[in-house]
């Protein structure tokens, strides 16, 4: 809401500052800014072109002689063309500094001397406009500092809360000015308008969609411009000027925050109103040229013809008030807020009206601001005079009081404050206070104030009024407590950390994602869920809660290859959504990691090593075994089209708990990614159940004698899994097996092509003894024949 | 005899700083210098010369001697600290480490975590609830009935008639003292979504958290020690802030708390729009009639709440133009906020 400051001025004292205004009011609870206009640099004056002729030696150029209003004509050389004797301009003098080095000085051009320039719009800083020279309305004075007459006052911008409707309307920003800074508010005090002799009646259907609905007729009016303060006003707040009626009524909306409107009383049928429901079928042209259909969600205004008018919307093309209008009915409305909002919200539409009257207009103000308006018309309208006054209000609001207790003040505000303040505070706001006693005050808002309605409001407004930073303040120290409410946090927190401490770097990814890409990438199965639909998306890239974390990284990898960043190892921790039976949506934390390009892997000695399926597994060997208390088993999974050949679910206890993989082809087209690239992706549950872990972590003891140590090769079938021969080894080497490692693979010559060969690492070990020799060749040739038995593994 | 005194010092010169081992060096200056050196047979010639040309010849073969030791004894400086630096040896420390990966934390993660710390230290508890939240929850339960104006500014992603995703993250108050009795102090982190427009200060999906305190005895005051702890730990000691009214369904008084622009230290610049000040949180004491739905007695118990954005606060923070750069992950982004912890 634009509030210009010398309208402000005329209902409360203003300081000279008028930044100290805007912080009083921030103070009192309305945000806002300060808009100033352009600053015009001094020697600049409105000046007016006496006469204009072509320059005798250049064809683009005029010769000027320029009145700047101190009795001398000055000759001017100007270029622009639409420069014409009689026309009023800006003119800058010599000395005047236009800024960026362009100071002013009579200067020759070809062969006459310039005393000065007419300045375009944009050479004075006010917009980009550098055809021609700035033009001024015919009879601007003259010799004015352009500064004052086209740099206007600072308009204040601003933003009452979304309660406070009264708010929205100059008197009621100048009440919460004038409450804070202790200063008195000089409201509107229109008088009555007498009632005429002319019959017209309304009357309104249901009370709780209209509390009130009032009229005045004015006859012998002579539509026309509005004088030009009333225009000037109106444009400095930001309303076009159009003519003395339609400007009245805008007005009274911006000074006192009532929407009223003018119907053509000789286009309207018969003598009387509804204020009704539409009915199906019904239909209305409105002012916009518009045919609406209505239903009865939409409250209308009609005659005997029908509607006339979309109640607290707009008005009807019929009988809007045109040039030869003569006679009108202007209207002034209290029409339910939720009415005029559900209304609009039926025909899809919103117009000024509708948004003051859905943040609540008072009844009790409904005959003041036509009062205003009619005080307007009879002094801008000559002839003007006032032939009716309607005044249906069928149920005025019962005054209610509302007690404030002196410990409510105190328990809230914690602070005592002094009686006089509290009272002093209320009355600033136009409350009355009806009784005060030891206990507290009952109080009767303003009719305006809808907002308070309560004990705890009355302490708010003392609260802000009273200021904020005067209330005493206290810091009391507690002793830490547990996170019983936040049992997921705790896992998440883990889980992040254990990954940054295995050095990838954390992302955080858009939560929602491309739904039908995400479907294409990974359609979805017992562990990715397809994520759940948003009913209304903003975008189609963004219209679903995500179901899984590896769209959002592909999406992150896809960003920062476009900028050359291949070698990534990223991980995010998140939830995930699934929509589970019934309605609900099942929300689950997991942990999505991306390797790309060489990963982890920085040395600059010896070739970048791209990262392969075995780094992504170690990440997740590790992170399972950190949360799960165990090792996972990987096994092999096909998973097209998001993964390639090589990917696996990751198993504990034989539940799924995870899944990994390289990147197939699809997925590499969709994100613009090349086949070469090495990219594995992973995702795994958050919220792994830790009892194991927690068993794990106990103590066991130290081993007190020495291993005996083995290194032992197997050849076979290459198709073999290791962890085949591994189990088998584990299996034979009994309880003095203390560990086995795997530590060199190898396929080719000498080995036949459908060989290769694994060595492992074997530790013997007893706890109560050292063994011998013979017993560890013993339990090595045991070993060795089970495997060859088991597997059909044989000693290289 | 000027011409070739000067050429073989010229010549002699260009030798010397060509070479790159002190074994080199030392050949030359014997080739130059020594016994029977070039420029030692030019100044024993001297004494075969005639009486009046033997001073000024003397001079001259004297003069390029100097010039040439002068030089000599430089270039040995040079080549004995390489030496010394031992890259001749094969070592040189000044390659580059092999770095073990450090795992670099989230710019907003990092914020996140530094509030949470901040507020559990002064005994708060961590809070969550659920991102897709029942209306109930969302609104009607904060005091935000359907047709409330507030509504608007919160314009929801539905997923079905009653379910949409969070707003903001004060349902989770309500679920928690829905389940405990008073006394409770907690804080509530939390991805909220908005159907916000995605540009430099506004996206649709965000972070915000939350805290409440409510017990017996808690008032206004506590809430603005409190905070004001927290915004001297945060933003540094030196941090200015003010209360001003503001207005939200769920709390009665509402109030916001600006900072000194930390930008212009409160001269007025873009970032605070002129005002000196920037908007931090919303807060207040909570409303009546919220206690008294999740079955507290505002006779009894009060509290204040608060919510601000981690989002806005780490672009303030890092002075960061963009709440877009957050969500994109450019690693070159994520990665000059390395040390800043």
């Amino acid at each position: 809401m634009k509030v210009p400051l010398a309208w402000l001025a005329e209902f409360v004292d203003l300081d000279a500052d008028p930044r100290e205004t805007l912080r009083l009011l921030v103070e009192a609870g309305i945000e806002g800014d300060l808009e100033s206009g352009p600053t015009i640099p001094d020697g600049v004056v409105t000046a007016k072109i006496v006469t204009c002729e072509k320059h005798p030696s250049a064809d683009r150029l005029s010769v000027c002689g320029v009145d700047a209003g101190d009795g001398r004509v000055r000759t001017i050389v100007c270029g622009a063309p639409n420069a014409r004797a009689g026309a009023i301009g800006v003119l800058a003098l010599p000395g005047a500094d236009l800024g960026g080095g362009m100071v002013i000085t009579p200067r020759a051009m070809r062969g006459i001397t310039s005393e000065g320039m007419l300045c375009s719009a944009k050479e004075l800083g006010i917009s980009s406009d550098g055809d021609g020279i700035l033009l001024l309305p015919d009879g601007t004075r003259i010799g004015v500092p352009a500064a004052r007459a086209l740099g206007g006052a600072p308009v204040l911008v601003l933003e009452p809360p979304s309660n406070r409707g009264d708010c929205l309307s100059i008197e009621g920003v100048a009440r919460e000015l004038a409450a804070r800074a202790g200063r008195t508010l000089r409201p509107s005090a229109p008088a009555d308008s007498a009632a005429g002799s002319v019959a017209f009646r309304a009357t309104i259907e249901d009370p709780a969609d209209c509390a009130r609905y009032s009229g005045r007729i004015l006859e012998g009016l002579a539509p026309g411009p509005s004088p030009s303060w009333i225009a000037e006003r109106l444009d400095a707040a930001g309303v076009r000027a159009i003519s003395n009626l339609v400007d009245v009524t805008n007005y009274v909306l911006l000074e006192l925050g009532h929407p009223l409107h003018a119907f053509d009383l000789d286009r309207i049928h018969g003598t009387s109103f509804d204020v009704r429901r539409a009915r199906t079928g019904e239909s209305l042209v409105t002012l916009d040229g518009k045919s609406r259909e209505l239903s009865a969600q939409v409250l209308v205004i009609a005659d005997e013809s029908g509607p006339v008018a979309l109640a607290g919307v707009m008005g009807g093309a019929t009988t809007a008030v045109t040039d030869s209008t003569r006679r009108v009915f202007l209207e002034g409305a209290a029409f339910h807020s939720a009415r005029v909002r559900r209304g609009a919200r039926a025909l899809r539409f919103a117009t000024d009206a509708s948004q003051r009257f859905e943040r609540g207009v008072d009844p009790a103000g409904v005959s003041r601001a036509l009062d205003r308006a009619v005080e307007l018309l009879l002094q801008i309208a000559p002839g003007a005079r006032v032939a009716h006054a309607l005044d249906t209000y069928p149920a005025p609001p019962v005054e209610r009081t509302i007690g404030l207790r002196r410990r409510t003040l105190r328990r809230i505000l914690g602070a005592e404050l002094p009686g006089s303040d509290v009272r002093g505070v209320l009355e600033r706001l136009a409350f009355r206070v009806v009784t005060e006693g030891e206990e507290g005050w009952s109080v009767v808002a303003p009719s305006f104030r809808r907002d308070v309605t309560a004990e705890e409001d009355l302490v708010e407004e003392i609260g802000r009024v009273h200021g904020y930073d005067r209330l005493p303040e206290r810091a009391r120290s507690f002793a830490q407590t547990v996170d019983v409410f936040a049992p997921r946090l705790g896992a998440s927190e883990r889980a992040r950390r254990l990954l940054l401490s295995m050095g990838l770097t954390e992302v955080i990814t858009p939560g929602l994602v491309d739904g039908a890409r995400a479907e294409r990438l990974q359609p979805s199965d017992t562990f990715f869920s397809p994520g759940v639909p948003l009913r209304n998306p903003l975008s189609q890239d963004r219209d679903r809660l995500r179901g899984s974390l590896v769209p959002g990284l592909l999406e992150v990898l896809a960003v920062n290859r476009a900028r050359s960043l291949v070698d990534l190892a990223i991980f995010e921790v998140g939830r995930t959504f699934r929509g589970a039976s019934g309605s609900g949506v099942e929300e689950r934390i997991r942990l999505g990691i991306l390797l790309a390009g060489a990963g982890l892997e920085r040395s600059w000695i010896g070739a970048p090593k791209p990262c392969d399926f075995f780094d992504m597994k170690g990440i997740l060997e590790v992170y399972v075994e950190q949360f799960g208390g165990s090792s996972p088993h990987f096994e092999v999974a096909h998973q097209p089209p998001l993964t390639a050949d090589r990917s696996a679910r990751v198993l504990l206890d034989s539940r799924e708990i995870g899944r990994l993989g390289n990147l197939g082809s699809a997925p590499r087209k969709t994100f613009d990614l090349p086949e070469d690239l090495p990219v594995f992706w992973a995702e795994a549950e958050v919220e792994i159940p830790s009892e194991r872990a927690a068993r794990e972590g106990m103590f066991r003891p130290l081993p007190r004698f020495p291993g005996a140590v083995r290194d032992l090769a197997f050849v076979v079938p290459r198709a073999l899994f290791q962890e085949e021969l591994e189990s088998a080894l584990a299996a034979s080497g009994g309880k003095l097996l203390d560990s086995i490692r795997l530590f060199d693979v190898y396929e080719g010559p000498p080995l036949a092509e459908d060989q290769k060969s694994l060595a492992y690492t074997l530790v013997f070990r007893s706890p109560d003894r050292s063994l011998t020799n013979e017993e560890v060749d013993a339990l090595v040739a045991h070993v060795v024949t089970r495997a060859r038995e088991s597997v059909g593994a044989r000693l290289r | 005899m000027i011409d070739e005194a000067r050429a073989l010092q010229e010549r002699a010169i260009r030798e010397i700083e060509e070479e790159t081992s002190l074994e080199a060096l030392e050949s030359t200056r014997t080739r130059l210098l020594g016994r029977s050196g070039e420029i030692t047979l030019r100044l024993r010639g001297v004494s075969a010369l005639s009486a009046d040309e033997r001073p000024a010849a003397g001079k001259l073969w004297n003069e390029v001697r100097a010039e040439v030791t002068g030089r000599l004894e430089a270039r040995r400086a040079v080549l004995e600290g390489v030496r010394a630096s031992g890259s001749s040896a094969g070592f040189d420390p000044s390659l580059p480490g092999r770095r073990p990966p450090v795992g670099l934390q989230h710019v907003l993660a990092r914020t996140l975590n530094e509030l949470a710390l901040i507020f559990r230290e002064m005994g708060f508890a961590m809070a969550d609830g659920p991102e897709v939240e029942t209306s109930r929850y969302n609104f009607e339960a904060l005091n935000i009935p359907e047709d409330h104006p507030t509504r608007e500014d919160h314009d929801s992603f539905f997923i079905s008639d009653d379910l949409l995703l969070r707003t903001q993250m004060s349902p989770v108050q309500i679920r928690v003292m829905e389940s405990t009795p008073p006394p409770v102090r907690i804080v509530a982190p939390g991805r909220v979504y908005r159907r916000d427009a995605f540009d430099a200060s506004h996206s649709p999906f965000f972070f915000q958290m939350e805290g409440l305190d409510v017990g017996e005895d808690v008032t206004i005051g506590d809430l603005k020690g409190t905070l004001r702890a927290f915004v001297r730990r945060f933003f540094g000691e030196d941090a200015r802030l003010r209360f001003r009214p503001s207005y939200f369904p769920f709390t009665e008084p509402s109030l916001e708390l600006d900072i000194g622009c930390t930008v212009c230290g409160g001269a007025g610049c873009p970032v605070c729009k002129g005002s000196g000040w920037v908007e931090i949180l919303g807060c207040g004491m909570v409303h009546p009639r919220v206690l008294r739905g999740v079955g507290y007695d505002p006779e009894r118990v009060s509290g204040y709440a608060f919510g601000m954005g981690p989002d806005r606060i780490t672009l303030l923070k890092y002075r960061i133009p963009d709440i877009r750069l957050l969500y994109e992950n450019d690693l070159r982004f994520l990665r000059q906020f390395a040390g800043a912890s």
